[in-house]
C-alpha cells in the first residue's frame, strides 16, 4: 500500500502545468518520430535532448520518459499501414498489423488494436515498475563498490553480447566507448587525463553532442541510401476516420487477454538487460502461438498484433526499473536517458528512491499519464497517418542535420560541440556499416564513470586482491559466475561449431 | 565523362575498424602505464591509469579477435552519396564564420531541397518553415542560444 500512496505522490508531483504540457509534448513528439519510418527511438530521443534544457529535472525527464515511450506506439503505424516497422520492436506487429490491414479490409481498426493493447501492455509494466523499482533499489543497497562493479560489467557485456550480430564486435566498441568517456579529467585525483594537451578535451567528450552524432547523424548519412527510393505505395484503399477505427466489444474481447498476458511477460523481459522492447515482442507473439486465436496469426488475427504491442511497450516500461534503481540501463535508448538523468545532476541508483522520491515517483506517475495522452493522440492522428508517413526521406534528410547542428552547438556554445557531432557521427555510420551495433558504445560511455568509480573503491577496499573483489560476497560470487557464462558462451558455441559439435546436434 | 555519386566503392572498412581500434587501445595503453601509471604501492590504491589501462588491454586483445573475424569478409559498400552530409556540415561551419550560422543553416536547406533534391516550391517552403521554427523559435527565442553572427554580422551588428 506503501507503494500505491508514494505513487499517488507522484502524481501530485506530474500534476503541474508544466509537467503535464512537458508529457503532452513528449507524447506527440514521440509519436510522429516513431512513425517516421528511418528515424527510430534512439535518435529521436538523441534529437531532442537539448529541447530538455528550459526545463527543471523533472521536466526534463517527464518529456523524455514520454517520447521514450510515446514512440512504441508510433512504430506500429508504418508496420500496419506500409509493411515497413518504425523500429524493430514493431517487425513482429507487421506480420498480423499488415494483413488485417489490407487484406482483411480493416486499417483503422488494426491501429487501434495496435494502440490499445500498447496502453494496456504499458499499465500493467507500470503497475508492476511500481513495485519491482522500489523492491529492486532495495536489493540495491546491499551491493557494495564490488557487487556494483561485477553487476556493471554484466550489465555492459550483456549488451555487446545481445545487440548486433558479432558479439566480439558488440564488445570492442563496448570497450572503446569505456575508453572515451576515460577522456578529460580523473574525478578521483582532479587531474586532467588523455586531453592530449587539447583544452576542449580537458572537459571531457560532451555527452549530447556525442549521442546526437552516433545516433542522429550517422541515421542522415544512412538515410542518404534510401533517398531516392520510391515511398512504398499504401495498399489500403479505405479512408482512414477516427470513428471507423473504434473496435466493437467482441474485439475487445478478442485482445484483452493476449495483451494482459503479454504485458506481464513484456514487463519481466523489459528488466532484463539488453532484452528490451523487441525481444518482448518476439517472445509475446511467440507465446500467442500457443494460445487460441479466432483468425490463424499471420493473416490479419488482431490477437497477434495484441501480443507483440503489448509486450513491447511493457518491456519499455520494466526497463525503467534497473534503470531507476540500480542506474543501470537495458538499452541504447535507456543510456539516453541514464546521460539525460545525469545530465541534469540526478544518480540513479539505489538511492534514488530515498534521496529523490519527487523525481522518481513524479517519472513512473508520468508514464501512466504518457500512455493515456498516447493512446488519444494515436487515436486522434489516425486520419492524418498516411501523409505523416508520406514525408518523403530527402525532405527529412536536412531537417534532421539541421536539428544535429544546432543541438551540439547550443550544448558547448562553440563548434567543438559540432565537431564532437561530426566525428562521432561518422564513425558511428562507419561502424555501422562494418558491423559493429554503436548501442553498446552509448551504454558503455555512460556507465563507465559509475563503473571506474566503484572498480577503484573495491580495488582499494580489498588491498589490491581481485579474488576479494570478484568473490567478495555471495552476490558478487553469483554475478561472477553470469559475467564468465556471458564471456565464455560465444566462445564455446564458436569451437563447438568447429569441431561440428553443435552443427551434429542442430542437424537432428 | 559522366560523374557517378552514387557507384558503390568496396573499402575493407571490416578489417580497419579493429585495426584502428586497436591502435587507440595501444595508445591509451601506453599513456596509462608509462605515464600515470597503474597502482600506487604507498597508498594502495589504484591510479588514473588504473581502468583505462585494464580497458585498453582488453580493446586490444578483443581487436584482434574482430580483425580476425573480419578477414572473411572485409569489404563494404560505400557509396559517395553518403559523404555529402558530412560535407555539407563542414561548409556550414566555414559559412558561419561569414554570415552566421542561423542564415548558413537556412540556405543550406533551400540550396539542398531546391537546387539538390530538385524539390518544389512549397516543399521547400514548408521546409525552410519548419527548419525557422526549430532553429529561430525553439533554439534562438526559446531557449535562448546565442549564434554566431559572423564576419559579416560583426560589421553590421558591432
Amino acid at each position: 500500500m506503501e507503494n500505491f500512496a508514494l505513487l499517488f505522490h507522484g502524481f501530485q508531483v506530474v500534476f503541474t502545468f508544466q509537467n503535464i504540457g512537458a508529457c503532452l509534448l513528449g507524447a506527440f513528439l514521440g509519436l510522429i518520430v516513431g512513425a517516421m519510418p528511418g528515424i527510430g527511438s534512439l535518435a529521436g530521443v538523441a534529437l531532442l535532448l537539448p529541447l530538455t534544457y528550459k526545463f527543471n529535472p523533472t521536466t526534463a525527464i517527464v518529456l523524455l520518459g514520454a517520447l521514450y515511450y510515446s514512440n512504441m506506439y508510433g512504430g506500429a503505424f508504418s508496420a500496419i499501414l506500409l509493411n515497413i516497422p518504425g523500429d524493430s520492436p514493431a517487425v513482429m506487429t507487421a506480420l498480423d498489423g499488415y494483413p488485417m490491414a489490407t487484406v482483411r479490409k480493416r486499417p483503422g481498426q488494426a491501429l487501434f488494436t495496435a494502440n490499445l493493447a500498447s496502453c494496456i501492455g504499458g499499465t500493467i509494466g507500470m503497475i508492476i515498475l511500481a513495485f519491482l523499482g522500489p523492491a529492486l533499489a532495495d536489493a540495491g543497497l546491499h551491493f557494495g563498490p564490488a557487487e556494483m562493479t561485477i553487476l556493471l560489467l554484466v550489465a555492459m557485456t550483456s549488451i555487446g553480447w545481445l545487440v548486433g550480430s558479432n558479439p566480439t564486435n558488440g564488445v570492442v566498441l563496448t570497450l572503446l566507448g569505456i575508453l572515451v568517456a576515460s577522456i578529460g579529467m580523473d574525478l578521483q585525483s582532479g587531474s586532467p587525463r588523455f586531453n592530449f594537451h587539447n583544452v576542449y578535451l580537458l572537459g571531457g567528450v560532451k555527452f549530447i553532442p556525442f549521442v546526437i552524432g552516433t545516433v542522429g547523424f550517422a541515421q542522415v548519412m544512412k538515410l542518404m541510401d534510401e533517398k531516392d527510393e520510391k515511398a512504398k505505395e499504401s495498399g489500403i484503399t479505405e479512408r482512414l476516420t477516427i470513428r471507423g477505427s473504434l473496435l466493437s466489444l467482441h474485439d475487445v474481447k478478442r485482445i484483452i487477454f493476449p495483451a494482459m498476458r503479454s504485458g506481464f511477460l513484456g514487463t519481466f523481459v523489459g528488466v532484463l538487460p539488453g532484452a528490451g522492447a523487441t525481444t518482448g515482442a518476439f517472445l509475446g507473439y511467440a507465446v500467442q502461438r500457443a494460445f487460441k486465436s479466432e483468425e490463424p496469426l499471420g493473416t490479419g488475427a488482431m490477437e497477434g498484433i495484441a501480443a507483440c504491442e503489448a509486450a513491447n511497450n511493457a518491456a519499455a516500461a520494466g526497463a525503467f526499473a534497473p534503470l531507476l534503481a540500480l542506474g543501470i540501463p537495458g538499452s541504447g535508448t535507456g543510456a539516453v536517458l541514464l546521460g539525460g538523468l545525469m545530465m541534469w545532476g540526478l544518480n540513479p541508483g539505489p538511492l534514488l528512491f530515498q534521496n529523490e522520491p519527487d523525481f522518481a515517483w513524479g517519472l513512473i506517475a508520468s508514464l501512466f499519464l504518457a500512455n493515456i495522452f498516447a493512446l488519444m493522440i494515436a487515436l486522434g492522428v489516425i486520419p492524418m497517418l498516411l501523409k505523416i508517413l508520406a514525408v518523403p526521406v530527402k525532405v527529412l534528410i536536412p531537417i534532421i542535420t539541421v536539428v544535429c547542428i544546432v543541438g551540439s552547438y547550443s550544448d558547448t556554445y562553440s563548434f567543438y560541440g559540432v565537431i564532437i557531432m561530426l566525428v562521432a557521427g561518422v564513425c558511428g555510420y562507419l561502424f555501422e556499416k562494418s558491423g559493429y551495433s554503436t548501442a553498446p558504445m552509448l551504454l558503455s560511455f555512460v556507465l563507465a564513470p559509475l563503473l571506474e568509480d566503484n572498480m577503484r573503491k573495491a580495488f582499494v577496499i580489498s588491498g589490491g586482491s581481485t579474488s576479494k573483489v570478484f568473490f567478495n560476497s555471495a552476490i558478487s560470487t553469483v554475478l561472477t559466475i553470469v559475467f564468465c557464462v556471458l564471456i565464455l558462451t560465444p566462445l564455446v558455441r564458436a569451437l563447438l561449431k568447429k569441431l561440428g559439435i553443435l552443427k551434429n546436434k542442430e542437424n537432428k | 565523362m559522366k560523374f557517378d555519386d552514387k557507384k558503390v566503392v568496396k573499402i575493407p572498412t571490416k578489417v580497419i575498424v579493429p585495426v584502428v581500434t586497436c591502435a587507440i587501445g595501444i595508445l591509451f595503453a601506453s599513456i596509462a602505464f608509462g605515464q600515470y601509471g597503474f597502482w600506487d604501492s604507498v597508498a594502495m590504491k589504484p591510479t588514473k591509469g588504473f581502468f583505462p589501462g585494464i580497458i585498453s588491454i582488453g580493446l586490444i586483445a578483443l581487436s584482434v579477435l574482430a580483425f580476425i573475424n573480419g578477414l572473411k569478409s572485409p569489404t563494404a559498400e560505400f557509396r559517395l552519396i553518403n559523404w555529402y552530409v558530412p560535407l555539407a556540415v563542414l561548409l556550414i561551419i566555414a559559412a558561419t564564420y561569414v554570415i552566421g550560422m542561423i542564415p548558413s543553416l537556412l540556405i543550406f536547406v533551400f540550396l539542398w531541397l531546391k537546387v539538390y533534391e530538385k524539390q518544389s516550391w512549397t516543399t521547400t517552403i514548408i521546409a525552410l518553415l519548419i527548419v525557422s521554427f526549430i532553429v529561430i523559435g525553439c533554439f534562438r527565442i526559446w531557449l535562448d542560444i546565442q549564434f554566431p553572427i559572423g564576419f559579416i554580422g560583426e560589421l553590421i551588428f558591432g
